[in-house]
C-alpha cells in the first residue's frame, strides 16, 4: 500500500516502513490513514493505492508524474494530543 | 490432703523409697514449698525401665535431657538432634568475623545483625552481602553508594573482574540473558533509562532507553534513525529503525519521515548510495527538521539508486 499526493505539481509517493506498520494495530487502510495524518501536512489531499494494482515501477519519467484526484481521495487530519506526545511532536505538520 | 507426706528431720541421711499404692497412679510427689538443696555430687534421674539417665544435675555438663542429647555446659546449650521452636528465637547481633548464626566447625561464616533493621552475611570472616532497611540487597558493599534508589547493588573491586555476570548456559536453544522491564508502555522521550552508564566516580556518561516500539532514546552514541531502501522501480524500504515512512518526491529525491521525532534539528546525518553495486553516487542531506530530513542521491544530477542508506545521530 502507498499514499500518493500532490507536492508542488509533482506526484509524491509515501512508502510506509514495514516495521512501523508491524507495530501498529487496525486494518491496513487505518494504518495508512494514521501515517498520512502523521507524516503529511494537515489538510493534504491524498489517496491510498495498492502498488500491486497501480504500477509504480517504471520511473523513466518519474519527475513528470502528476497527482490526479480519484474517487477515494481523503484529507490528512491533525493528530491527537496523545499521538503528538507519543511521537515527541510539539505540533502537527 | 496429700496421699503421702514425709516430714523432714533436723539431721540424718539415707535412701527414701516411695512406693505408690497403684502401678500407674498415685505417684505424685509434692516437695516442700521451698528450695530443694542437692548434695555436692551430681544427681541423676534414671529411667525406671531402662536405667538410662534422664536428667543429671550438678555435673560439669548438665544433661537437661540425657536421652535426647540436650546438654548445657554453662556457656553452650547443645542439642544432638534438630532444634524446633514454636516461639521466636533471639540471638546476639554477632559480627563480621563471628556471625550470630554460623555452622559447626565454621563459625566465621553465617548471618549477623550489623545495624538496626539490617541483616548481613559473612563468609570466611568477611562481610559479603547485606539487606538494608529499605529492602535493598547490597552485594560486596554495605550501602548502595549512590544518590539514586535501587533494589540491588553489586560492587566488585577485582582486577579483570565483573560486578555481575549473568549466565544462562549455554550452547543450547531458548537460553536468554537479561530481561529489563522499565519505562512507559507508550513511546515517550521522558526519563526512562533501562541502562544508564556512569564512570568510576559515579558521574553520568550516557544512557540507553527504548520504548515499546523499539525506538531508542538518549543514546547519543547509537544511531537514532536508520534506513536502507531501494530507490529503483517501485521504491521499497528494505529495513529501518525509527522510521515511519519514506516519501518518494521524484528521481533521487526522498524524505525520510522519522517515527519519534528528534529533540532538535542539530542532529548529524550520514548515508551512501550505490547503483547495482558498481557505481557510487553522492548523498546529500538537506532540510533537517525534527521529524524528517531530505536525502538526495546525486550523480551530476539527481538519480535513482538501488542501495541507499541514511543514518541519523543526535538527541
Amino acid at each position: 500500500m502507498r499514499i500518493i499526493y500532490d507536492k508542488n505539481g509533482t506526484l509524491a509517493v509515501l512508502v510506509p516502513a514495514p516495521k512501523k506498520l508491524a507495530s501498529m494495530t487496525g486494518t491496513d487502510e487505518e494504518k495508512l490513514i494514521h501515517l498520512a495524518n502523521k507524516d503529511l501536512p494537515t489538510g493534504t489531499k491524498y489517496e491510498i493505492i495498492d502498488e500491486a494494482v497501480v504500477d509504480l515501477s517504471d520511473r523513466s519519467f518519474r519527475n513528470a508524474w502528476e497527482y490526479v484526484a480519484g474517487a477515494s481521495e481523503q484529507t490528512s487530519a491533525d493528530l491527537s494530543a496523545e499521538d503528538l506526545a507519543k511521537y515527541n511532536m510539539t505540533e502537527n505538520k | 490432703m496429700a496421699k503421702v507426706k514425709i516430714q523432714g528431720h533436723a539431721s540424718g541421711t539415707g535412701i527414701i523409697t516411695l512406693t505408690a499404692p497403684n502401678t500407674s497412679t498415685d505417684r505424685t510427689v509434692t516437695l516442700p514449698d521451698a528450695d530443694v538443696t542437692l548434695g555436692a555430687s551430681p544427681v541423676t534421674a534414671l529411667n525406671n525401665a531402662t536405667a538410662n539417665e534422664l536428667v543429671t544435675v550438678g555435673s560439669t555438663t548438665t544433661e537437661l535431657d540425657a536421652e535426647s542429647g540436650l546438654t548445657y555446659d554453662g556457656s553452650t546449650l547443645a542439642v544432638t538432634g534438630d532444634l524446633s521452636a514454636s516461639g521466636d528465637i533471639y540471638a546476639a547481633v554477632g559480627s563480621e568475623a563471628n556471625p550470630s548464626f554460623a555452622f559447626t566447625g565454621d563459625t566465621n561464616t553465617g548471618l549477623w545483625h550489623p545495624d538496626a533493621d539490617t541483616i548481613a552475611f559473612s563468609t570466611a570472616g568477611n562481610h559479603r552481602m547485606r539487606i538494608l532497611a529499605d529492602g535493598t540487597l547490597c552485594v560486596g558493599e554495605t550501602s548502595v553508594m549512590s544518590s539514586l534508589g535501587t533494589s540491588l547493588f553489586s560492587r566488585a573491586n577485582k582486577a579483570n573482574g565483573y560486578s555481575a555476570i549473568f549466565l544462562n548456559d549455554g550452547n543450547d536453544a531458548n537460553r536468554l540473558g537479561i530481561l529489563i522491564a522499565c519505562g512507559m508502555d507508550t513511546p515517550s522521550s521522558t526519563v526512562n533509562y533501562p541502562i544508564k552508564f556512569r564512570d568510576g566516580d559515579g558521574n553520568d556518561i550516557d544512557n540507553i532507553s527504548y520504548d515499546s516500539t523499539g525506538v531508542s532514546y538518549n543514546g547519543q552514541n547509537t544511531a537514532k534513525v536508520w534506513i536502507r531502501f531501494d530507490g529503483t522501480g517501485t521504491v521499497n524500504i528494505n529495513d529501518s529503525h525509527n522510521v515511519s515512512s519514506l516519501t518518494d518526491d521524484g528521481v533521487g529525491d526522498y524524505i525520510i519521515n522519522i517515527d519519534v521525532d528528534m529533540a532538535n534539528t542539530d542532529y548529524a546525518c550520514a548515508g551512501n548510495a550505490s547503483i547495482w553495486t558498481t557505481e557510487l553516487a553522492s548523498v546529500r542531506h538537506v532540510g533537517h527538521a525534527t521529524g524528517s530530513w531530505n536525502l538526495e542521491v546525486i550523480d551530476t544530477a539527481r538519480r535513482d539508486a538501488d542501495r541507499i542508506t541514511g543514518i541519523a545521530f543526535g538527541d
